[in-house]
């Protein structure tokens, strides 16, 4: 057994008494709190645990397994992309996490599809979401599946299936078992194990590279479009700036972003979420994408681009050290398949049962929302036993579908009150289906490959206006709970 | 019926303003962030090396990211003023808010 695997084994081992601790907790739950426990961890969250829900949910195998994974295919040019990203929890929080904080004390929301429901008042609505919600998220956590199981199998050197069974194991005990609360506190640990992984990634690689001059030249010498801001025109401006919209702009509509906005204590919490939430996510992109980008200098034949960063980890420093590195890699993606976990589950087992049935009993809600849990993520590791090279392409095709679906409805929702839910429906149906055709039969139409998320979120927004012009506004009963000041009747 | 003007006469909640506040600062700063990460990688160039790396990545990549991730710490601070969260002001506070 090699140090590597010894300490990250201890760290394992620490999540999962951390899992079994919280499993505890949310049992001595009296049952008729247990949603609001569950979901929301009571709605006490502080500054910096916020601050790791939202970035260590967005940033995902995204930013620890893609990232430099892209940066060593492509060079310096992601590095300049991928910096697009540092501003997330900023984008989420400021636009819409005030109303979202109020809104949701006064109803009682406690998952990302009850703010829906108060604002639109609209059963199709919750519906249709729910199944959208699920359809897109369930890719994107299978990619999380893919880039844990390409840290266990360049760690311990047994292959992919048996690695994706072992570090699928880990995110199981601790998500299904503890809900958000499970999720806070074991993001905490994560999130210090995260940072630290990081930077010791960034000052080894550096070092055997034999720094910044070395390794520049040696990148010179082999492709110099891998030193240039668009790859030699592969990814021009338009490109990119569709990727900034994508992972910023538009992240108000990512479903497991809004947790952060659910679960905050105050608005002290959301300035601190804000700010550490910035620092947080540049720690975690630009050491690990310049990484990438000076491994190949190291190592330039790595046939899976993907595998770079364990890559490193195991090669360019002492083992012990590359165990806690890869222990981060893993806890990144742990954390977002954790509130991705929490988001299908909510929507699932609390909103689509409620719509469907009726009132559900508390007890009923709890098993299905355990199972609904459990599939999901068996589902998932299915979907990652295709083992694709670039996990990055099917992260931006889930987030750009779930935008699609959502970005309009929620923020023109929030700040205008208009809206109503046939302009959010009609924005939700428009915004999918040009989605769904951008992808495949109108593939070809999109110049400088610009992302097709950028025209579907755009153009769903403008039939949501549209649609609001054209029917009357929502009842006085949403405008006063979502505006009005508050008088309990 | 209603005839009340909607809109106009609606007794709006002043933490909705301040929430519009935030989102329309927050779109300006990353729109500037944007413009000055694309602006600068695009124009210069290669060379010259800056310890090592290309002056783009120096520039584009490294000192605007830094520069505006110290920014927002203030920014986050300084323009998004306290508000209560709950209607009730003696749990203003946050904890046990039900």
């Amino acid at each position: 057994m090699n140090p590597a695997i010894i300490s990250f084994s201890i760290y394992t081992l620490i999540l999962i008494s951390i899992g079994i601790w919280s499993y505890k907790i949310v049992e001595k739950v009296p049952i008729s709190k247990y949603e609001e426990e569950f979901y929301a961890a009571g709605r006490g969250l502080g500054g910096i645990i916020v601050a790791l829900i939202i970035a260590g949910g967005l940033a995902s195998a995204g930013t620890f397994i893609a990232g430099p994974g892209m940066t060593y295919a492509y060079g310096y040019s992601w590095v300049l992309i991928n910096n697009f990203q540092i501003f997330i929890n900023f984008l989420l929080l400021a636009p819409i996490g005030i109303i979202v904080g109020i809104v949701a004390r006064r109803v009682n929301a406690v998952t990302y599809l009850d703010i829906f429901s108060a604002r639109y008042k609209s059963k199709f609505l919750v519906i249709l979401l729910a199944i959208l919600v699920t359809i897109f998220l369930l890719p994107y956590m299978s990619t999380q599946f893919v880039g844990a199981a390409r840290v266990i199998s360049q760690m311990t050197g047994l292959d992919y299936l048996l690695s994706l069974g072992l570090g699928s194991l880990v995110v199981l005990v601790y998500s299904v078992l503890g809900g958000m609360r499970g999720t806070s506190l074991a993001t905490l640990v994560q999130g210090i194990v995260i940072t630290a992984g990081s930077i010791i990634l960034f000052m080894a690689t550096v070092k055997f590279a034999g720094g910044f001059q070395k390794s520049t030249m040696a990148l010179m010498s082999q492709n110099l479009n891998l030193l240039s801001p668009t790859m030699g025109g592969k990814f021009p401006p338009l490109f990119a700036f569709s990727i900034a919209a994508l992972t910023s702009y538009f992240v108000v509509g990512m479903p497991h972003a809004m947790l952060g906005a659910l679960t905050y204590k105050n608005t002290r919490a959301l300035k601190r979420g804000i700010w550490m939430g910035g620092i947080l996510v540049f720690l975690w992109t630009l050491p690990l994408c310049m990484a990438g980008a000076i491994g190949r200098a190291i190592k330039p034949d790595l046939r899976v681009p993907d595998e770079i960063g364990p890559w490193l980890a195991m090669h360019v420093m002492p083992q012990s050290l590359g165990g806690i590195v890869l222990a981060g890699i893993v806890a990144g993606i742990q954390t977002t398949v954790a509130a991705m976990a929490i988001i299908i589950t909510s929507s699932i087992a609390k909103n689509l049962l409620k719509e469907l049935k009726g009132s559900v009993s508390n007890i009923t809600a709890k098993t299905v929302s355990r199972i609904t849990m459990g599939i999901c993520l068996a589902i998932a590791i299915a979907l990652a036993l295709t083992q694709p090279r670039l996990i990055q392409w099917i992260i931006f095709f889930s987030i750009g579908g779930l935008e699609s679906a959502t970005f309009g409805p929620i923020l023109l929702g929030l700040l205008w009150k208009r809206g109503n839910k046939w302009s959010a429906i009609a924005s939700v149906l428009w915004g999918t289906v040009i989605y769904a055709l951008l992808n495949t039969v109108w593939k070809g139409f999109l110049p400088w490959r610009v992302h097709p998320s950028l025209i579907s979120v755009i153009s769903a927004c403008l039939v949501y206006i549209l649609v609001t012009l054209l029917t009357p506004p929502p009842s006085k009963e949403i405008t006063e709970i979502f505006w009005g000041k508050w008088r309990r009747v | 019926m209603a005839k009340k003007k909607k809109g106009s006469n609606f007794p709006e909640d002043a933490r909705f303003s301040t929430a519009k506040k935030a989102f329309v600062i927050s779109w300006i700063f990353y729109s500037i962030y944007v413009l000055l990460v694309m602006g600068f990688s695009y124009i210069l160039g290669i060379k010259p090396l800056v310890l090592g790396l290309p002056l783009w990545i120096m520039v584009g990549c490294i000192l605007i990211p830094v520069i505006f991730v110290v920014a927002l710490v203030f920014i986050a601070e300084k323009f998004i003023p306290d508000v209560p969260l709950t209607d009730k002001p003696e749990d203003s506070h946050g904890n046990k808010a039900q």
